[in-house]
Order: C-alpha cells, then sequence, then structure tokens
C-alpha cells in the first residue's frame, strides 16, 4: 500500500484546478514503462535506438478536449540519425518528431491519416540538451464549416510555427505515451536521452513554457545570444562626449548590438573617431561621423535616427531606430529580421536572417541603406529608404542560389518593438473593421486570431499600429496588389512582435533556384495620435497605390440605388416559416411605412435543401414572381448565392456526385501533394428531411478560367430571375488558399492568383449586367474595387478603423442582430448595432423580418433608414473624421450581444454612439444616436474639428450650444462648416426640417398586423349587432386584451383596436360601448376609412357611452382609438 | 431610537430597491424603484376584468427585469408572488420557471408539484432544491434564500418551510445580468396569472415579510 502511494503520489503530480497535469518523475522506475533496452539511470531516459522505448505511466487519459492540450520534454539526440527521429508519440494521435535536416515536426492524427505537420526550428546540435513542447488547441469557427486544431511547436520556450489544420477530428484515445518511438517504428526510433516529461489538459502561453524551460539545470538558456561587452568597447563608450546628440541612445544601442554579436573591435572603432565629431544637431554629427569610419552609419531624417552596422554579428544590421519627438528607442530585443521558408525535396527548411551562413554587407548612401546577405543557398538584399522625415520603407528580394531548394515563403519584415509605457499603450489590429487592443506586450484580444491569411475577415488590411499617450507606431506591409500573406502581432516576451510573411512562386515542375520580389514595401512610419491617425497613413498608401482603390466619389461603377440604399432585411421564407405570401405582405407593407425603398436579402429563393453549390439552379415557381412583385414597389431583392465552393456531393439532397468530378474538381484549390481543401456544413443549414451529416463542399480556385466562366454564366442566369443584385457567400470572409495546381495556368504558390482570380470574374460579371450590384459576406479591403459592398456581420464597428480608411468607396450591408425574433439577453444590442451602421455609414440592418413586430424596433429602424438618407451626401461623397470625444460623457452601457459577437462576453459602448463625416466642401456632420431607452445628457467636443457650429439638429428642433439631452433612442446632428455661408445655413434648414419630420414617425402597425388587414378575408367575420368584445380586435397597438377576448385594457398612449372584417349595418344606428373605467378622462375616437364616425368623451365613471346615428361602411375595418388619460378597461361595443 | 431608525433606513432602503409589479393594477404599476417589465402587446390580460393578472401562455419569451442585476445571492433575496398557475396539456411536462437570474438562482415549480429553487456556482447549476406546495388555488408565496443558503418560504403570511442549501459545498455565482420572469428553458415556460411579483434585496425579517 505504501509502495503504491509513494507510485501515485511521488511519481505522478496531478492536479486538478489549472487543468489535468502529469510531471512525470524521472527518480521513479515506476513512472515509466521501459521497453526493448531503454534504460532510466540517475534522472535520465536512455534509448539506443532499434526498439527502444518508454510508455509514460498515467498518460493514457490526457486528451485535447475542449480546453487543449501541452507536452513538452527536454531531450538530447546523441547524434543526428540521417532520417528522422520520433520523440513522443500518443499513438494515432499526435506526435513530435525530428527530421533529418534538423526542423522538429508535430503531427496530428485522424486514427488512420497524418492530417497536419506542423514545423519549424533549426538543426538540432548533438548532445545538446533542449526543451520542445506541442500544444494542440481546438479551432471551432461553426460559422465557416471549419472545425479542428491550432497546434503550435515551441523549442527552449521560444514559439517556432503554428499552424491551423482543419477538417478531422483528432483521434483521442486512451493509449499511453511513448518516449523514443513513433509512427515510423524501428527506422526513425530515438538515440539520445531524455530527462523531463510534461502534460497538462490546456494551452501553455510562450512565457509559461519558457519559464517551464528555464528551470531545468540541463539548460542555460538566454533569450538570444548573450556576449560580454570588452574592455575596450565600455572604455570607448566612456570617452563618447558628453555633449553628443543623443549620446545615450547611442551608446545604448551599440551595447544591445554587442551583447547580441555584433563585432566590438568595429564598434570600438567607429566610436573612438565620435572624439573628433564635434556637432550640434544629430543630422551634422551624422554626416561628420559618417564620413570618419564604416564601421556604424547613422542616418537621420527629421524624426526617425536609425543606426546601421556594416559587421552586426548575428545580429541584424538595423540596430536601433530613435524617435526623436518622444526621445525613445522604438525597437524591443531585436529589431527587425527575416526568414527564409524553404523546400527541398519535399523536406522544409528554415533560414533565418541570424544564420551563421550569412555572408553580410552595408552600403549606406545619403537616405538609404542596401543590406545584403549571401550564402550558398540563397541571397538577400534589403533596400531601406527613410522617404520623409518619419517613415522608413524597406523592400526585401530573395535569390535562391540553391537550383535544388525552393523558396517558399519569406518572413518579413520580423519586427520587435519596445513597450511603450506612458499611460495605456494600444494595439490596432486589422482584423474585421480594426481591433484595438490594450497593453498588447502583455495580454491578448479575444477578438484576435494570429497568423491568419489576408485577405479574408480576421485580417482585412495590412497595417498595425502601436501608440500610447506619447507617440505611435504604424507598421505595414503596404503591397498594391494585395496578395496572400500571413500577419502575426503579438506581445512576446515584454515586446509586442509583429511579422508578415509572403509567398513566392515558382514555375510548375521547378524544384528550385525560385525568387521572392516583395510587392510593394514594409513601412515603419513614427506618428502622433491614434488608431484613426494611423489610418490615414495607410490611407494614403492606398489611395495612391492600391490595385483595388476606388477613385472617384460617388462610386460610380455602383448604381446610385444600391448606394442610396437606406438598409436590408433578410427574408428566409421557408426557413424562418414566415411564408411565401406573408413575407410579400409585410415587405410591401414595410416599403409603405418607411417611406423609402429598401433591400431585402432574400433566402430561401431556391431549393437549399439540395446544397447543389455551386448551381443555384433549384429555383422555386414563385420566385420570380415574388421578385417582380417587389420590383414594382422600389423593394431591391439580393439572393444568397456562394462563389467559392462546389459540393462534393451536389446531386439529389446532398446524395450523389452530379457535376463534382467531371467539372468542378480539375478547378478546386489543390495543396502541394494534390489534395483539396474542403469546408463541411450539416443539418443545422438543412431542414428536414435532408441528411444528417456534415458535407464536404470543395474550395475553389479563382485562378482557375474555367471556374472564372462557371461564376460569369451563372451570374448572367440568376440576372435573368430579375434580383438586382447577388450575395457572393464566404469570398471575402474565408481563408485565401495558395494554389499548387499546374493545369490552371497560374504560377504555383503564387499570391497574387487569389485576388486576380476574384477580380477578373467579378469585373467580367459587373460588365455583363450593368445596374446591378454585388456583395459578399464580411469583407477584406483588396475586394473593395470589384464589390460594391461588404455584408459585414460579424464585425461589430466599435473601432471602425477600416471605415476611416474606406467609407464611401465601398458599402457595408448588414450586421448580424440574430435569428430570432426577441431574445431579451441581447435586446438592447439591437439598438447599439443599428446606431453604429448609422454612425459608420453602412446601410442599416440585415434583421430578419420577424425582427419588425416590435414597435420599438420599428421605430428605431425607421428613424435610422431616415438618418441614412438625410446625410447620404456625407457617407458618399465625405470622409469619415476622427472619433467624436466628449468632454461630458453620457456614460457607458455593457451587454450581450449575440452569438459571433459575443467574443468578450459584455460589449461595452458609449450609450451615445457617434460618428463625424466631412465633405469636400467644408462642411461636416456629427451624429450622435442615444442608443438606450433613457434620456442623457452630454456635451460632445465639437471644436476640436477646427470649424464652426453652424446648427444642433435634433428630433424635437434646434437647440442652443453642444450641451444636448436626447430622449430614449432619439438622435441629434451637428452641423460643422468652415465659415457661416448661405449653403450652409441652407443645410442647416434641410437638416432641422428633416430632423423634425424624424421626430413625428410613429410605430405604425406592425408587419403582420398589416399582413392581417391585407388578408383578413380567411377571418370570420364580426357582426357588431351583438356585443362584440374588445379583445376580438383583429389588431390591438399600445394595449393588452384579454385571454378570452371578452375585454382589452392597460391602456398606452394611444391605444387603437382595428376590427375587421365587420358586417355592414347600413342603415343608421347606435353605437353602445361598455367600459369598465378606473381613472382618468379621455376621447375613444372612432374611425371608418380614415372618416371619423364618433368621437366619444369617457371619465371615471363612465360605464356605457353611446353615439346614434352611425352608419358602418361595407368592406372596412373599424377602428377605436383612446386619447387622454383614461384608463379602465374596454369591455364590448355594440351596434343597435 | 437608533436602532428604530437603522431599521427603517434599512427597510425603506431594501424597499426602494425592490421589484413591486401589480398586474391587478390598471394599468400594471411597478410600486418599486426597479421599472415595469416591458409588455408588447403579445402578452394577454388575464385574471378577470375586476381583477387582472398578467397571463402567460406557456410558450412566452421570458420577460427581462430592467436593472435587478444586484439581486445577487451573496446579499440574500426576498421574493414573494401572487401566481395561479395552470397544469400543462397532457404530452407536456408540468415545469414552471417563475424567476430566474442567469447563471445565478431561479425559483420555478417542477412536475412533481414542487417549488424548485436552484443556484449555479457559474458554471453548472447545482442539484436544485425542493418543497411541496400548491400553485392550482391563489396563494401568496413569500421565499427568502440568506446569504448562507439558508431558506424559508412563507404560505400566505405563515411560515410554511425552513430548509437549507448549505450542504451543496458550493458558492454562487454573482453575476451582472438581469432577473427574468421565465428562462428560455425548453419546456419552462410559465402557463397561468400572475398578479404580483416583489422581489427584494436581503432577507427580510417576520415583521415586513407579512407586509411585503
Amino acid at each position: 500500500m505504501k509502495r503504491f502511494m509513494s507510485v501515485f503520489i511521488g511519481s505522478l503530480t496531478l492536479l486538478c484546478s489549472a487543468g489535468k497535469v502529469l510531471e512525470a518523475d524521472f527518480s521513479n522506475p515506476d513512472s515509466f514503462k521501459l521497453k526493448n533496452g531503454a534504460v532510466l539511470k540517475n534522472g535520465v531516459l536512455f534509448f539506443n535506438g532499434g526498439q527502444s522505448h518508454a510508455e509514460v505511466v498515467g498518460s493514457e487519459n490526457f486528451t485535447v478536449g475542449k480546453k487543449g492540450l501541452t507536452i513538452s520534454c527536454i531531450a538530447a539526440f546523441d547524434k543526428l540519425e540521417k532520417a528522422g527521429q520520433d520523440l513522443f508519440y500518443k499513438p494515432e494521435s499526435w506526435m513530435l518528431t525530428r527530421f533529418n535536416d534538423g526542423m522538429m515536426n508535430a503531427y496530428v492524427f485522424n486514427g488512420t491519416d497524418f492530417i497536419g505537420r506542423t514545423d519549424g526550428g533549426k538543426m538540432a546540435q548533438p548532445g545538446a540538451w533542449t526543451h520542445y513542447a506541442v500544444t494542440i488547441e481546438p479551432v471551432v469557427q461553426e460559422e465557416e464549416g471549419k472545425y479542428g486544431y491550432a497546434v503550435s511547436l515551441y523549442i527552449n520556450g521560444e514559439l517556432e510555427a503554428k499552424t491551423e489544420n482543419f477538417d478531422f477530428k483528432l483521434n483521442e484515445n486512451t493509449l499511453p505515451v511513448i518516449l523514443g518511438r513513433g509512427k515510423a517504428g524501428d527506422v526513425w526510433n530515438m538515440r539520445g536521452k531524455i530527462a523531463f516529461f510534461r502534460m497538462e489538459e490546456r494551452t501553455l502561453a510562450e512565457e509559461e513554457l519558457f519559464k517551464e524551460a528555464s528551470k531545468s539545470k540541463l539548460l542555460k538558456l538566454a533569450r538570444g545570444n548573450v556576449f560580454e561587452i570588452t574592455a575596450p568597447l565600455k572604455a570607448a563608450f566612456e570617452n563618447v562626449p558628453d555633449k553628443f546628440p543623443c549620446r545615450q541612445w547611442l551608446i545604448n544601442t551599440l551595447t544591445k548590438a554587442a551583447v547580441g554579436g555584433a563585432e566590438q573591435k568595429i564598434l570600438c572603432d567607429a566610436i573612438e573617431k565620435l572624439k573628433t565629431v564635434d556637432a550640434v544637431t544629430l543630422e551634422e554629427a551624422a554626416e561628420k561621423w559618417n564620413k570618419l569610419q564604416n564601421g556604424v552609419k547613422l542616418i537621420v531624417s527629421g524624426r526617425m535616427a536609425l543606426i546601421y552596422l556594416a559587421k552586426p554579428g548575428n545580429t541584424f544590421p538595423l540596430a536601433g531606430m530613435l524617435d526623436r519627438k518622444s526621445g525613445r528607442e522604438i525597437f524591443g530585443r531585436n529589431t527587425m529580421s527575416f526568414r527564409l521558408k524553404t523546400v527541398k525535396n519535399g523536406k522544409s527548411a528554415d533560414i533565418a536572417a541570424n544564420d551563421p551562413a550569412w555572408q553580410k554587407k552595408l552600403v549606406t548612401d545619403g537616405k538609404k541603406a542596401v543590406l545584403s546577405f549571401r550564402s550558398k543557398t540563397a541571397e538577400v538584399i534589403i533596400t531601406q529608404n527613410l522617404v520623409n522625415p518619419s517613415r522608413l520603407e524597406s523592400h526585401i528580394k530573395v535569390n535562391m542560389l540553391d537550383k535544388e531548394r525552393l523558396l517558399s515563403a519569406v518572413v518579413f519584415p520580423d519586427l520587435s518593438f519596445a513597450r511603450l509605457t506612458s499611460g495605456t499603450d494600444k494595439m490596432v489590429y486589422p482584423c474585421k473593421e480594426g481591433v484595438v487592443v490594450d497593453n498588447p506586450t502583455m495580454k491578448k484580444s479575444p477578438r484576435v486570431r494570429q497568423n491568419m491569411f489576408y485577405p479574408r475577415s480576421y485580417l482585412t488590411m495590412q497595417f498595425g499600429a502601436y501608440y500610447d499617450s506619447k507617440s505611435g507606431i504604424y507598421f505595414a506591409f503596404e503591397d498594391p496588389r494585395g496578395g496572400i500573406k500571413q500577419y502575426y502581432a503579438q506581445g512576446q516576451r515584454g515586446d509586442l512582435r509583429s511579422f508578415w510573411t509572403g509567398f513566392a512562386p515558382w514555375k510548375a515542375g521547378s524544384k528550385g533556384g525560385n525568387s521572392y520580389d516583395m510587392s510593394g514595401v514594409s513601412v515603419i512610419e513614427l506618428y502622433d495620435g491614434e488608431w484613426y491617425e494611423a489610418a490615414r497613413i495607410y490611407r494614403k498608401f492606398v489611395s495612391e497605390k492600391a490595385d483595388w482603390w476606388v477613385k472617384d466619389l460617388p462610386r460610380k461603377d455602383s448604381p446610385e440605388w444600391f448606394r442610396n440604399c437606406p438598409g436590408w432585411i433578410r427574408v428566409r421564407p421557408i426557413t424562418d416559416r414566415t411564408g411565401v405570401e406573408e413575407a410579400r405582405r409585410q415587405m410591401l407593407y414595410l416599403r409603405e411605412y418607411f417611406e423609402l425603398p429598401v433591400g431585402i436579402h432574400i433566402e430561401d429563393w431556391d431549393d437549399m435543401r439540395t446544397h447543389h453549390y455551386p448551381h443555384f439552379d433549384e429555383v422555386f415557381d414563385w420566385t420570380e414572381k415574388f421578385v417582380r412583385d417587389m420590383r414594382e414597389k422600389e423593394i431591391y431583392v439580393k439572393p444568397y448565392t456562394n462563389s467559392r465552393l462546389w459540393a462534393v456531393k451536389d446531386g439529389g439532397l446532398c446524395e450523389y456526385d452530379y457535376m463534382f468530378s467531371s467539372h468542378g474538381k480539375k478547378y478546386a484549390v489543390k495543396n502541394p501533394d494534390g489534395t483539396m481543401n474542403y469546408e463541411y456544413y450539416g443539418p443545422e443549414f438543412f431542414r428536414k428531411g435532408t441528411p444528417k451529416v456534415q458535407a464536404p463542399f470543395a474550395i475553389m480556385c479563382p485562378g482557375a478560367k474555367g471556374w472564372q466562366d462557371f461564376l460569369v454564366k451563372r451570374s448572367k442566369m440568376l440576372f435573368k430571375v430579375g434580383f438586382h443584385a447577388l450575395y457572393h457567400d464566404e469570398i471575402a470572409a474565408a481563408n485565401p488558399y495558395l494554389c499548387f495546381d499546374p493545369s490552371h495556368g497560374h504560377l504555383i504558390n503564387d499570391p497574387d492568383v487569389w485576388m486576380r482570380g476574384h477580380r477578373k470574374f467579378m469585373h467580367e460579371i459587373k460588365k455583363q449586367n450593368p445596374d446591378t450590384a454585388h456583395d459578399c459576406e464580411d469583407g477584406a479591403e483588396a475586394f473593395a474595387d470589384m464589390l460594391d459592398a461588404f455584408m459585414i456581420w460579424r464585425w461589430y464597428g466599435i473601432t471602425p478603423v477600416f471605415m476611416a480608411v474606406y467609407s464611401g468607396r465601398v458599402q457595408f450591408t448588414g450586421k448580424l442582430f440574430g435569428f430570432n425574433n426577441y431574445n431579451p439577453k441581447i435586446e438592447s444590442s439591437f439598438f447599439i448595432k443599428a446606431a453604429l451602421q448609422l454612425v459608420n455609414a453602412e446601410h442599416i440592418g440585415w434583421f430578419p423580418l420577424i425582427k419588425m413586430e416590435l414597435d420599438n424596433r420599428r421605430l428605431f429602424i425607421k428613424k435610422m433608414f431616415h438618418m441614412r438618407n438625410m446625410l447620404l451626401k456625407y457617407f458618399n461623397e465625405g470622409e469619415m473624421l476622427k472619433p467624436v470625444k466628449f468632454i461630458r460623457s453620457a456614460g457607458t452601457i455593457s451587454c450581450d450581444w449575440g452569438k459571433y459577437l459575443n467574443d468578450e462576453g459584455l460589449t461595452t459602448t458609449n450609450k451615445v454612439i457617434s460618428g463625424v463625416y466631412g465633405r469636400a466642401d467644408g462642411m461636416a456632420v456629427m451624429i450622435l444616436v442615444n442608443s438606450v431607452g433613457e434620456k442623457v445628457t452630454f456635451e460632445p467636443d465639437a471644436a476640436c474639428y477646427g470649424k464652426k457650429v453652424a446648427a444642433v439638429c435634433t428630433e424635437n428642433g434646434r437647440v442652443d450650444g453642444t450641451i444636448i439631452t436626447l430622449a430614449p433612442r432619439s438622435s441629434a446632428v451637428i452641423l460643422l462648416a468652415d465659415k457661416i455661408t448661405p449653403d450652409v445655413e441652407h443645410e442647416a434648414q434641410r437638416l432641422e426640417k428633416y430632423m423634425l419630420r424624424i421626430g413625428r414617425f410613429t410605430a405604425g402597425l406592425a408587419p403582420h398586423d398589416a399582413s392581417k388587414l391585407s388578408s383578413a378575408a380567411d377571418v370570420e367575420e364580426i357582426v357588431p349587432s351583438a356585443p362584440v368584445g374588445f379583445g376580438r380586435a383583429l389588431i390591438v397597438q399600445n394595449a393588452h386584451v384579454s385571454v378570452d377576448g371578452s375585454f382589452a385594457g392597460w391602456l398606452k398612449k394611444d391605444a387603437k383596436f382595428i376590427f375587421h372584417p365587420v358586417k355592414a349595418v347600413p342603415e343608421k344606428s347606435v353605437l353602445q360601448i361598455n367600459l369598465m373605467p378606473v381613472s382618468g378622462e379621455g376621447v375613444i375616437t372612432v374611425m371608418q376609412n380614415g372618416s371619423k364616425l364618433a368621437e366619444i368623451a369617457v371619465n371615471a365613471q363612465s360605464r356605457t357611452v353611446c353615439k346614434e346615428n352611425i352608419t358602418l361602411l361595407p368592406n372596412t375595418s373599424v377602428t377605436f382609438t383612446v386619447s387622454g388619460r383614461w384608463q379602465g378597461k374596454l369591455l364590448n361595443w355594440q351596434m343597435r | 431610537m437608533k436602532k428604530i431608525v437603522t431599521l427603517l433606513t434599512a427597510l425603506t432602503a431594501a424597499q426602494l430597491m425592490a421589484v413591486d409589479f401589480d398586474f391587478t393594477a390598471n394599468p400594471p404599476a411597478a410600486k418599486g424603484k426597479v421599472p415595469m417589465v416591458q409588455l408588447d402587446s403579445f402578452f394577454k390580460i388575464g385574471g378577470s376584468a375586476e381583477r387582472s393578472a398578467l397571463h402567460f401562455n406557456g410558450n412566452d419569451k421570458p420577460l427581462v427585469i430592467p436593472a435587478s442585476g444586484h439581486f445577487t445571492l451573496d446579499k440574500g433575496i426576498t421574493v414573494a408572488f401572487d401566481i395561479v398557475l395552470e397544469k400543462k396539456p397532457s404530452g407536456k411536462k408540468d415545469l414552471h420557471m417563475l424567476l430566474m437570474k442567469n447563471r445565478e438562482w431561479l425559483i420555478g415549480k417542477d412536475d412533481k408539484n414542487r417549488i424548485y429553487i436552484n443556484f449555479s456556482d457559474g458554471k453548472k447549476w447545482l442539484p436544485g432544491y425542493y418543497c411541496n406546495a400548491d400553485f392550482s388555488k391563489p396563494h401568496r408565496y413569500v421565499i427568502t434564500i440568506s446569504p448562507d443558503l439558508k431558506i424559508n418560504i412563507w404560505r400566505d403570511g405563515k411560515l410554511y418551510h425552513n430548509g437549507s442549501m448549505q450542504s451543496w459545498c458550493a458558492k454562487p455565482a454573482v453575476g451582472k445580468s438581469d432577473v427574468s420572469i421565465g428562462s428560455t428553458w425548453s419546456q419552462w415556460g410559465i402557463k397561468g396569472d400572475l398578479y404580483r411579483l416583489k422581489i427584494a434585496e436581503g432577507v427580510l425579517d417576520a415583521e415586513s415579510i407579512k407586509g411585503f
């Protein structure tokens, strides 16, 4: 028993609090089952190759589950076998291996096949103890049909590689973990030793793994190489003249370089020359010092100063960057770097900038520096230009000299920024509309996903920014072609690390010797401001150089009706069980109610059960007539389509291969091994009778001409139905793919094929179908010229970085409002989202038709529609100005935004949602919407735009001053102008008049009530010769009826009861109303066909009231309205 | 004197923070500090023309009580309701969720005619506490749950049941979500007429409960 306890406690440490943990006790032989010659001695497991291996006792039940799993070990290989060596292995589930070229490979299995491989790391040194860790974390993107795992590989506590692997289920089993042997069996068995093994059922962060690795006495870990500063260099630093400009920065930068491995003798010699430099300014010092020596070059241009080293050792030649305005070094532990990802004979290897094999050369000329790296394998040329006082542009070109090695990707620039410490530091991340991450060197944002591929919704633009209250750093990959790339920006060891990965194409059949010539440049620009100012820097680039920039406003290639559309309603007659006729009636009513043309995003227009992507040729019989009816009333119809996927079983109810193999397959994206990529959609998108399994849909290559032609032809066919527009699901939202299919006629691994292909077919579709509009799911900038709009259903819109760049150039057509009619948890968010849409120049809506049932929502949406309509010229021809700051705030509201928009649980916004737009004529509007159900008072800072306040208009008229009080869910507009001219006065009057009109809007009838009136033929006729209970009214507004229909009560303002159909009473009769009064006085008005039949005063004593000489018209509804303060029960009415 | 003032202050504060919905009033009145739930026209009037009630048809969406996030179990709560529940049609479980604070606490009636009280530790609901009750007739129930999870149930002014959930060995979660009348749990829609509803922070004493 004692022994058992000792084994239990001694060999395993099981902690339940932070996830199950197993740390093997290497001093206890019971921790392992040793097999075939494996030996445990002095706390170390020895493997001699062959079949030797060890099973870890207690490792059987560790799973990835929902929290993820981390597996780590400390191992040393005796020698680097020609074949690889397997380190640890959960049979048929996951494994870590070393390849013969030194890279580490983490594998995941589905039980039968290797599904994902994550490669990273450098050549292992024989005998050197190294900490290896793999984390596996589940990734669920339900809405994109992607399910899988993120696999990260760490070496000595540093992240080396991370991949996302989709479309499979990891084979979780109860087999023990094996050390020293893996899937490949004897050939790849380990020859070496392991001294530490640990598992935890959660994914550990990089810092935690580094800490774990650092604890081991076997490893002497340091972050990067550390060299001691030599005495001569120390002395040289002391001799730097005190008056030398930026002396301390220079010393710090060179110290850091020396510690990192820069040649100290060269640095000494260079610093010695400083003694003779007499300069007042840094510019002067640079000029003089650079002439005296070649070891260190100082380039200065206004705000930015750079130090380059001719002999940087393992460090990067650019050693430092000073922001002279804030007086801060910009870079952290490292400065800039690159990494080449190469493939030889199917095996991957990375070559980093600090690889000792490089011969480095530095040439500077004025504000320009050329950094050359050359080895037997490759040549890298980085050209850096200080193009203006605060902007450094870098370009990289790589030529593979090894004709047998392919260059697949280039990581550049890999930047490390020092933490900014004035106030709260913030990072802009270009995910969706933009995410601002507080304290990014330490914290992660749940809204950000790292290493995503651009262009897609999770990576919409090519820039980031990092700022605090003192200054900001803009960093970007300004690629005017918008090719596929990856981006990472996250805290790492106290710095902010950011890197882009670009991809290198090659000709089909090529084995190596290809090159990479960066499209565009990477930029570091120092600036003052926050996210908006960074967005303006980026805007300058895209407006001058990007292929997708829309130059003219208003955008001429988008139909005017589309640009001016106030909003969109999502109609799903079958899925939402509305029924086609009911949907038609409700939409026709809403068109009248809104008093504006409106759009509908229609699903169910074809038989979606069949999931016959991409054919969309099962159009229902009713569709054409429905569309025609809508067209007649200026209701724009935009059907759902998908322009990315081809169902593998595109026949029947996802039952058989109709055209996939014969037509689709050849145009699908292919991986290097010829396999295809899939998304899986299943039952939730189906209705009764369809298969309950997830069905695969292949991702198509937009560069394949056959696919382009198919989409052009299909679009033509769809527009024959009568649609005004098409919604192309996924194309700008989902992951872009590099294609390796030589039969498509494009280069292999070419990052530009994705956008070039999309641009080709979308422009052709637009050309062949004039006056039509096109949008897609979510959005990404590179699609802006080919699509009229992005349907940004998953974007929050709280920090509208994207809109600050693109508002007016592209429209935005929807946000997710939830699927159900009423969900109390997210009800508050309905108004906030709609208000945000307005102030972000978006079309309002994409809420389901059913959501228009509630009076307060319908009224608010009508107001937002008309606010947008009133301000169209600002939205479509102006620009977003910087966000509103409040002198006096109305406070914030936190509420649940519902599924897909709840990354942080509750979402917090200002109660007053605001935005500012300026026009070329100098006029600007500040839009202020009270999004909450309470009165608010606030004061915006209207003076900071450098304009005069021309008018402050609320829904009740103009007000003086900018301290504004707004009623619940009402709005104000402040007109700003450079000077008050007659045109400005005229505009002020227009806004005032329109705002007053908006203030007079009422909720009107609910669409389902209006529909009842237009379809009342099926309802039992009311015979008023007998008492009619008020509870029998067909439509009841602002009141409630009893369960049995015998009475009505609980009256609110303007309670209304509409009875229909009512049997006509042609003769003059007496109208009698029976009441149960409670309090107050009021008037009951009886109307028919807009004419007043009777007006009857009631008070707290009225029990029966009458009106003589009433004639009821045939086939006409009878409406009773109660006004005033009367309260009581309305029992019944009768004609006698 | 000081003691009386303190008691009065405490009682007044509790009342001011309280939910006090009177659906017999015309129109329904919120007599406490917490404003009335938003009643759309879909909701029908139960009871009679003389004494009205808020009717639930068994399928209604929950009604969120605005500004009620402060009714947390760490301070204890006192809940009173006049309600008559109808039996659900055969084939449906006779379950009724009266009040729920999402992921914190709930009070309902199960299909064995028992008051069902429960709390969540933030991750899961615990096994539940049950007490026999009769909802077929108009009774006025007052339920108190103290911060140490002691439960008292009063019926028509008399202490009817006491117990405790202390043995659950878990701490109730404290969050900010509002209390709702009803819940989104399937089959748990209320079917019946609610005449009055009161909720107060803390556990009121016997005297206060009689007048509550």
